[in-house]
């Protein structure tokens, strides 16, 4: 193990899976965010068994031990891989999920019912069997049976079978861990007062008045949503289904939102050991400014609450957000328009991951775990771009590609990819442009299964 | 159909039956011994019967009968009751009936619907149709559910509410379609004649009209107070602010279809101003609200003794309602450089618009109208100024709509557009309107001081459009086939370059009236359009790098019974003639045109490149089961292939401009689901 700190960024395509070590007696002591990816299974398996050879002896016979699992936030490629067969002979001692997926908790009932009302919608949207867009598909699909299924895994099987119980962390929590020396573990986000940070009073007012004026409007024993409404005598069949398309939403709106709320409910860690900072942002958003009372992104909120604090400082490494989406890092300062705030959202990057002065070099480190797959703009390239002037652990892809023999545009090569020009709109201008360590070309690259980033104590 | 159906009795008779003679007949001569002889005995109208077929006789000749015969006992003008739940305006003014007249019409059936209106009232959060008003045969009226009748206590059953916003539309459409105003029937911009209307389509502050499923949809919200009853369900349908600002933008696509298709901001920002003009006017046109404004402001309307302070008033009095809010502001086109937003865009024109509505009060309040005035010389207080001038801009502001070019319009075309009209309208103007008019818009910065001299030099009424081929006038209107043989004859006057196919965009012919009623010299339009490819050539244009997309050209020739050209507004390409007819001294005017189309096509460029830079570009992301109303661009980009076309999107409203900030943080990513 030596006395450097690890994080290892297991390959899971479009996915987090996110193990850190810290050094420390009895086998140091061993975390893991996140175990998720869209899409298939294989490569959750994969990084599971090989994460199991990795970690302690356990109390029991032939188990390893994890200190601590942390699931960041509901969304599939952030926990599907819990699944407990392939945890059965790894120790859980602890873990930790977003107090927004408690369902009791009092302060996140708006939001529950947001994910209740969207789940119904976008079921109902599921079962009726016309064909959606690929966008609505996916959408839709956050929303399946299966979902829910690896909600119930996390928050009762998995506990169970290692006689623990969930805790549902929120920021400010003490966190209550038998910690190596000189480690400290901050919770971040998300606020305690779920539906008043990330909902906003005016999203519930929508949420409620939608709901109860439904109620009250639709008749006893009416068709359920999925079922085909009466034909109107005035109009066609075809008038009437065109009709139906071209109107608004609700369930398709609130879905979106709540997805965009899912990924602002993420556990965000500050990890400090041995006076190194690391920051790991699950899927946290900015969104504009801080509003009071209004649905805000994570980042807007954390810097409101943090900045004098546990953000006044650079960080020695970032978790990049949500696989390199262009709202999961804050904005440059230099793309601050005119009548934004100074010292708001555009502060935040220079803060934490100040670009060096002079002659002096980035000494901070990042990683992406990302595969540019089912979205079209994820990763975007050119925050990217610009991350890789704050950080040392830099890659010029197009080169090492080059290097390699490889040509760049066989990698993008799915339907999709290619209706969509992956390569020619999204990657291409950037390629030979150093970026942050990325998992998906490392493995294109050098076969990696995992990117490793170490991070000796400050002082060596 | 059995025994004609008895027409209703009104209360009061003729005044010549009153008072024994009318207004214009000298009494009849009194004998010294004989008592003055009476009217000869004739039938009593309350005892006419008409039958069904009489009166869809009556109804084919509806448009020459004088209103008050078609009004009579319901004959062809059938009373209906609305109802204005107005969110923008002040609790004690929020909720109103009116009486508005509707013409009848063989057709009318259950929904309402009538030949150009379908009402269909399906909830897409509950997925459910609601019971249609059914048309009454006996009672000549829409019923409710089992019957009910549809009067004040029934304001709050969705039947009612259906009633009220059909018969709102039917009368906004007949504002339209009067001679007054466009004098013709006008269409719809889709395939089709019946505007689909779904009064109460499901939870949210939005209401729009929309193209593609040939309707316009008004949505519910809760009450935005806490302190509200339960039952203050805001419907927008039942304000008709929102129905008129709607209902204006289907009428622009319907007579310019292709400016959806335009980039230019002032071509968005017209489409809002024409929402907004027409809840001014149709605002302005009602008696009832124009009355309680009065009245619930302490009679200041009454007291007023200027016109502009009457006309401020009434703007302070609409100003928290959101589409006549634009009608009191000073905004100058110089404080809207690089604006790309077409509300704020839109609060120039209606401005100025606002402003010709107190210059025409003005104007009648100094000098009296000779608009059938009984005291013409009598003093006018503003309220009847004001009146009068709301009444004048009916013809002021639409009728000069069928000048305008087919595909873009500025605020300068508009502005342009109405000073012609007042001189084809009123050629010996003593009043100088034009004047008038010029002022307005060059104080806006509409018209350049180059403009306003231009429009100051003495003309002819009429200039001989000189062409090379002549086609009777009777030849051009027969058929936009016909017509397009005109126009291709005569390519090089024109300005169509040689070897570009074009298109007729419409072809009609309208019978306007002004003052007094007079009829106007019919106006024949013509409007013709072309495509000019454009390639989107750089990394300015984003994801669009490398696509090609057309910019609009073409024009619309206005004739007069006589083929005298009364109007030609034309927008350029940028491609010469390039034709092998000897040509025919045009060599400046192509120079011209010529500069002028690369211009257009420069600006096409930016502003197509600063929409994509600000994220207001992206595509519809929607299902079955409807639309991500968040997730409504400004503008769409259609077609998947080496070409794109850029459109405006459905008009959202009472939505927050937030949306369009978070886009230029967030660029396209905004139109994208977070997942």
């Amino acid at each position: 193990m030596g006395n450097q700190l690890l994080i290892r960024a297991y390959n899971v395509g479009c996915g987090d899976c996110i193990y850190v070590r810290i050094p420390g007696p009895n086998g140091g002591f061993h975390i893991l965010i996140d175990c998720g990816k869209k899409g298939s299974d294989e490569l959750l398996e994969k990084a599971v068994k090989h994460l199991e050879g990795e970690l302690p002896p356990g109390s029991a016979p032939d188990k390893k031990r994890l200190d601590l699992i942390v699931a960041t936030h509901r969304h599939e490629d952030h926990i599907k891989g819990f699944d407990p067969r392939w945890f059965e002979n790894i120790e859980v001692k602890n873990i930790w999920l977003s107090v927004a997926m408690d369902p009791k908790h009092p302060q996140a009932k708006g939001v529950n019912g947001l994910h209740d009302f969207a789940a119904k919608a976008m079921r109902g949207l599921m079962a009726s069997g016309q064909a959606l867009s690929p966008e609505v598909e996916l959408l839709a699909s956050m929303y399946g049976v299966s979902n829910d299924a690896a909600d119930r895994l996390l928050m009762e099987t998995l506990p169970k079978n290692n006689g623990i119980q969930p805790r549902y962390v929120h920021s400010g929590m003490k966190h209550g861990l038998d910690l190596p020396p000189d480690t400290e573990i901050h919770i971040l986000a998300p606020e305690k007062d779920v539906d008043h940070f990330y909902l906003g009073e005016e999203l519930d007012a929508s949420l409620k008045g939608l709901q109860g004026l439904t109620a009250s409007l639709a008749p006893a024993g009416a068709a359920t949503a999925a079922a085909a409404p009466a034909q109107p005598a005035n109009i066609s069949a075809t008038d009437f289904r065109v009709l139906q398309s071209r109107m608004l939403s609700n369930g398709l709106a609130f879905a979106a939102k709540e997805s965009s709320i899912q990924n602002n409910l993420s556990v965000v860690l500050l990890i400090e050991w041995k006076k190194r900072r690391l920051l790991f942002v699950g899927d946290a958003e900015w969104e504009g400014e801080f509003k009071e009372g209004k649905h805000n992104g994570s980042w807007n909120v954390m810097w409101e609450k943090h900045r004098t604090t546990h953000l006044k400082e650079p960080v020695d490494f970032l978790k990049v957000g949500h696989h390199g989406s262009i709202n999961a890092t804050p904005p440059p300062a230099e793309t601050r328009p005119k009548t934004a705030l100074p010292d708001g959202i555009y502060a935040v990057l220079d803060t934490i991951l100040p670009v060096p002065t002079g002659d002096a070099k980035p000494t901070a480190q990042a990683v992406v775990s990302t595969e540019r797959e089912f979205y079209n703009p994820i990763p975007e390239c050119k925050r990217l771009v610009d991350l890789a002037r704050r950080v040392s652990n830099t890659s010029s892809y197009g080169e090492r590609l080059k290097q390699k023999d490889i040509d760049p545009t066989s990698i993008w090569t799915t339907t999709k990819a290619k209706k969509n020009k992956f390569f020619e709109k999204f990657e291409k201008d950037f390629l030979d442009q150093p970026q942050p360590m990325r998992t998906d070309l490392e493995f294109v690259i050098e076969g990696r299964d995992f990117l490793d980033v170490e991070i000796p104590p400050r002082g060596n | 159909m059995g025994n004609a159906k008895k027409t209703k009795t009104t209360a009061k008779s003729s005044p010549a039956a009153m008072n024994g003679t009318s207004a214009g007949d000298p009494p009849p001569a009194p004998t010294a011994s004989v008592t003055p002889s009476r009217a000869p005995n004739r039938k009593s109208i309350s005892d006419v019967h008409i039958s069904p077929d009489t009166r869809v006789s009556l109804y084919s000749l509806a448009r020459a009968l004088p209103r008050e015969l078609r009004k009579e006992r319901g004959l062809l003008l059938l009373p209906f009751l609305t109802y204005f739940q107005d969110p923008f305006v002040a609790r004690d003014l929020r909720k109103a009936f009116d009486e508005v007249l509707v013409a009848w019409e063989p057709g009318l059936t259950d929904g309402p619907t009538s030949s150009r209106f379908a009402i269909v009232d399906y909830n897409a959060d509950t997925g459910t149709l609601e019971p249609p008003a059914v048309w009454d045969e006996e009672s000549q009226a829409f019923v409710g559910v089992a019957g009910a009748s549809l009067d004040a206590s029934a304001a709050g059953t969705f039947q009612f509410h259906q009633v009220s916003v059909w018969a709102l539309l039917q009368c906004a459409l007949e504002f339209f379609e009067d001679a007054s105003a466009l004098g013709r029937t006008i269409p719809w911009a889709f395939e089709g004649n019946r505007l689909i209307v779904v009064p109460h389509a499901s939870y949210g502050q939005n209401a729009y009209y929309d193209r593609a499923s040939k309707s316009l949809q008004f949505y519910y919200f809760g009450p935005e107070e806490e302190t509200s009853e339960p039952a203050d369900t805001i419907y927008t349908c039942l304000s008709s602010d929102i129905v008129h600002h709607e209902f204006g933008h289907a009428v622009l696509d319907g007579i310019r279809p292709l400016f959806n298709e335009s980039s230019h901001p002032q071509t968005a920002a017209f489409h809002e101003f024409m929402g907004d003009l027409t809840a001014l006017l149709l605002t302005l046109k009602n008696d009832t609200l124009r009355r309680q404004m009065a009245e619930s402001s302490g009679g200041r309307f009454r007291d007023a003794t200027t016109l502009a302070s009457l006309a401020e008033q009434f703007g302070q009095a609409v100003k928290g309602r959101p589409y006549l809010r634009n009608a009191l502001n000073d905004s100058k086109m110089s404080d809207m450089v690089n604006e790309m937003s077409p509300h704020r865009l839109s609060e120039v024109l209606t401005g100025a618009t606002y402003d010709v509505l107190i210059a025409l009060g003005e104007r009648y309040q100094e000098r009296g109208e000779d608009d059938a005035e009984e005291e013409p010389t009598k003093k006018k207080t503003p309220i009847q100024a004001f009146q009068f001038a709301s009444d004048r801009m009916q013809r002021t502001a639409i009728q000069p709509l069928d000048l305008l070019p087919p595909v873009e319009a500025t605020f300068r075309d508009y502005a342009l557009a109405v000073c012609r009209s007042q001189q084809l309208s009123d050629p010996l103007d003593p009043g100088d309107y034009y004047g008038m008019l010029i002022k307005v818009f060059r104080d806006r910065e509409i018209f350049s001081a180059d403009d306003e001299a231009v429009l100051r030099e003495p003309r002819y009424l009429y200039e001989r459009l000189d062409l090379s081929v002549r086609h009777s006038l009777d030849n051009i209107s027969r058929s936009r086939a016909a017509a397009y043989r005109f126009l291709d004859d005569n390519r090089e006057d024109l300005l169509i370059p040689a070897n570009r196919d074009f298109f007729v965009a419409d072809l009609y012919d309208a019978r306007k009236r002004f003052r007094q009623n007079l009829p106007l010299p019919r106006q024949i339009v013509l409007q013709y359009a072309w495509r000019e490819e454009v390639l989107l050539d750089g990394p300015r244009f984003g994801r669009f790098s490398g696509r090609i997309t057309t910019m609009l050209c073409g024009g619309t020739l206005v004739f007069n019974e006589n083929g005298n050209v009364l109007s030609w507004m034309h927008k350029p390409g940028s491609e010469p003639y390039g034709g092998k007819r000897p040509r025919r001294g045009k060599a400046d005017e192509w120079a011209n045109a010529v500069r002028e189309g690369a211009a257009r096509k420069a600006a096409l460029l930016e502003l197509l490149a600063a929409q994509i830079a600000a994220g207001h570009i992206g595509t519809l992301l929607g299902s079955p089961n409807g639309l991500m109303a968040s997730m409504v661009p400004p503008m769409i980009a259609e077609g998947d292939g080496e070409l794109v076309r850029f459109q405006l999107s459905p008009h959202l409203h009472l939505s927050s401009d937030e949306d369009l900030a978070k886009a230029a943080e967030t660029g396209e990513r905004q139109w994208e689901i977070s997942c």
